[in-house]
């Protein structure tokens, strides 16, 4: 009846935003998408990802048992609608889309807690009764790693999807769907007008409409700039895990996915097994606080993954064939949880901060932002509602926690140092850290300010690269 | 037929488009708009809703439309408001007009309007008072209105006189059923209603039970606006929400915040002649 407007406009066209378009379109409203459908899609993290369906195997030893109550519950009411959410996909596309079942958690030297990482890994999937076995790492098919692995972790509720499949079958779906429209440009801004909002691309198309999502990651806060409308939404702080991931054809099979638990700040190593064949090599993270999105993978990134998968998965990795490297930047917030749902104005809403789960929450994700939607208030009090409190941490409180991790990250994989050094470079990054953070020098002023602006764990990596600038 | 209506589109974004403040700048707000070249202003304060683009669409719907004939005519003008109608029909030469509204406010802004366009005070028949009470026999000419149109909610109720105006029961149709269930006690035969009938509000469930009833149903015009949300600006997830589920059981139409009114012109058959 009426051309040129919509009900809802997502901005963003990565897993979050098509997931979000797809259920939207689903329950009968017009939606327009503003977001890259052709092209090298730079940056986007769906692109990039080993879309492993990680219920329990992000689970950290560290977290507190209330985030990982939280963050398990969202992830398993994610997994036991993934199968009818690629049905439907499969559906509307006409693509088949297959999950392949199981993911091994080994550990071993290299990460000095591997046992206790497994251990909560273990504890959290027997808390919410799935299945956990504990295994030889004898037992998994493609570990043949330089450090020797003493433990293994078999979660067979756990799954991986080939994720380029997967975006391209949910960008068919939206595309093909009549209640959708798609506007092939980035979005560039969004202003009201009325009580209308208006989404702007760089296309010089604008879309009227009642609703506007921001799926657009870590250029979310570029979009919405610093005007009034950006002050009603009151979005949290949002960066990104700058990650980088290969894909490779290599002389052995990985019949379904290997990880290490979690660590140094990064989602340890693991291989996702792709279709015929080829094998994705991911993962690393690195906190960016402007993100690049045209920037191609580093050779040190590069040499990190070969390097590390060598190390811990299989040593044949550099006898593979390089098939295609991917940069994607992972949404993520201060207390690392995502962001779903109404904004402080009523027709605004986040879909991102996602971080490394954005694969497996999409279907959750996209569900809790279309009921904020079609039944308001729904979720008002939702741990991952854009309207929560989100404290900055103590900062004494985050360099205690971090620099263990730092010290780790440097060593790893497989770098030695002498028994008890660990330790000492610990307490001696500590003090150093502590004297940053209320020194009056102008290094100190720099750490302080790279502090504010993103007070969180991963900011410490940072503090190396600002180390040298400063000498 | 659909293509012969003739279709008005207002820009987005925009209120106020055919009827703008204008004026004064102390006292009420004050709307001036041009009826078959008169020029009427209209003040509204208070409990009383201001004219939107709604209301005003049907005076642009009548205005190039020669066949509702007005010159003389007796009109009720039910839920008057701030008095539009009353004085638009009135500087086009109707003979007497019955303002009617439940709010008293609006009634006296009726008679306000009237004497603000220079209009004989003895021409204005202003009751306060619930449409499902008015006694008949069938005596008018035209009946005019222009319907609340919200349904109803506990998240952005009110009991005041721009709630009334603006929201009409659970799917927003409460005073559209009253006028058609009253319609023959009104009309007399061979009058007509005229009805800025919005497409939150089933169009095609009212067309037809005129048309059921023996009413000869015409649109006069299709006007494409924003849906005039300002007053529930606050609230406007939930109110779209409810549309939402109306819109599913296919009793609403409209697209993000763009929907219609249609102006329809519905005569009463003269006996014998149906």
């Amino acid at each position: 009846m009426i051309k040129g407007s919509a009900d809802v406009t997502v901005a963003g066209s990565g897993l979050l935003g098509l997931a979000t378009a797809f259920e939207l379109a689903q329950r009968g409203m017009a939606v327009a998408v503003v977001g890259p459908r052709t092209g090298p899609h730079g940056g986007q993290a769906s692109r990039a990802a080993g879309a492993m369906l990680t219920v329990f195997s992000e689970v950290e030893s560290t977290h507190p048992p209330d985030r990982v109550r939280v963050e398990v519950g969202e992830r398993l009411a994610a997994r036991a609608g993934y199968e009818q959410w690629l049905a439907a996909i499969t559906a509307a596309s006409g693509r088949s889309l297959a999950l392949v079942p199981g993911v091994w958690v080994v550990a071993n030297a290299v990460g000095a807690d591997d046992a206790a990482e497994l251990a909560a890994i273990r504890a959290a999937a027997i808390e919410h009764g799935d299945p956990a076995e504990t295994a030889d790492p004898g037992e998994v098919i493609g570990l043949a790693p330089q450090h020797r692995a003493h433990q293994a972790l078999w979660l067979p509720t756990e799954a991986s999807v080939d994720a380029t499949a997967l975006t391209a079958a949910l960008a068919a779906a939206v595309y093909g769907h009549p209640r959708c429209t798609w506007t092939d440009a980035l979005v560039t801004g969004v202003r009201e007008s009325g009580e209308q909002l208006v989404v702007a691309a760089d296309d010089g198309t604008a879309i009227t409409c009642a609703h506007v999502v921001l799926a657009a990651g870590a250029a979310i806060p570029v979009v919405l700039g610093d005007g009034e409308l950006a002050e009603q939404v009151g979005a949290p702080p949002l960066w990104s895990g700058r990650g980088t991931s290969l894909l490779v054809r290599a002389p052995f099979t990985v019949p379904v996915a290997i990880r290490t638990p979690n660590r140094g700040f990064a989602c340890g190593s693991h291989l996702v097994p792709r279709p015929d064949g080829r094998l994705y090599l991911g993962g690393t993270n690195r906190l960016s606080t402007q993100p690049d999105y045209g920037r191609s993978a580093g050779l040190d990134e590069i040499a990190t993954l070969v390097h590390d998968g060598g190390a811990e998965l299989n040593t044949r990795l550099r006898e593979a064939e390089l098939l295609d490297v991917r940069v994607g930047h992972r949404p993520v917030t201060t207390d690392h949880l995502p962001l779903l749902g109404r904004t402080g104005h009523p027709m605004v809403h986040l879909a991102t901060g996602t971080y490394r789960c954005g694969v497996l929450l999409a279907p959750r994700a996209a569900q809790i932002v279309a009921d904020g939607i079609t039944t308001p208030g729904r979720h008002d009090r939702h741990p991952y509602s854009p309207r929560r409190p989100m404290p900055a941490p103590a900062l004494a409180e985050l360099l205690a926690g971090s620099t263990h991790g730092l010290v780790e990250m440097l060593c790893q994989p497989g770098g030695q140092l002498p028994a008890g050094g660990a330790e000492r470079l610990e307490a001696f990054l500590n003090a150093a850290l502590a004297e940053l953070a209320t020194g009056r020098t102008g290094p100190a002023a720099a750490v302080q300010r790279m502090w504010r602006r993103a007070p969180m764990a991963e900011t410490v990596p940072l503090l190396l690269d600002a180390a040298a600038r400063v000498s | 037929m659909v293509g012969d209506r003739p279709r008005l589109v207002l820009p987005p974004g925009v209120g106020n488009v055919l009827c703008p403040i204008g004026g004064e700048t102390a006292g009420p707000a004050v709307g001036e708009y041009v009826f078959r070249g008169c020029r009427l202003r209209l003040g509204a304060a208070g409990d009383v809703l201001f004219p939107t683009d709604v209301g005003v669409s049907l005076l642009a719907a009548l205005n190039g439309e020669a066949a509702v004939p007005i010159v003389g005519a007796q009109v009720l003008d039910v839920g008057c408001g701030s008095g539009l109608y009353t004085v638009a029909l009135l500087l086009a030469g109707a003979a007497r007009v019955t303002a009617l509204d439940v709010n008293p406010a609006c009634t006296a802004a009726a008679i306000d309007n009237a004497a603000r366009n220079g209009l004989d005070p003895g021409v204005v028949e202003a009751i306060t008072g619930d449409l499902a009470a008015l006694a008949g026999p069938p005596r008018w000419d035209l009946v005019v209105c222009n319907p609340p149109h919200f349904p109803s909610d506990p998240a952005y109720a009110s009991a005041d006189g721009l709630e009334t105006a603006l929201v009409g029961g659970v799917d927003g149709r409460a005073l559209y059923d009253v006028l058609l269930a009253r319609l023959d006690d009104l009309l007399r035969p061979g009058g007509t209603l005229l009805l800025a009938h919005s497409s939150l509000t089933d169009v095609a469930r009212t067309e037809a039970r005129l048309t059921a009833a023996g009413y000869a149903v015409r649109t006069l015009q299709v006007c494409e606006l924003d849906i005039p949300l300002r007053r529930y600006a606050a609230a406007r997830d939930v109110l779209l929400a409810r549309l939402y589920q109306l819109r599913a059981a296919g009793s609403a139409a409209f697209t993000g915040l763009r929907f219609e009114v249609h102006t329809l012109a519905a005569t009463r058959p003269v006996e014998g002649q149906e």
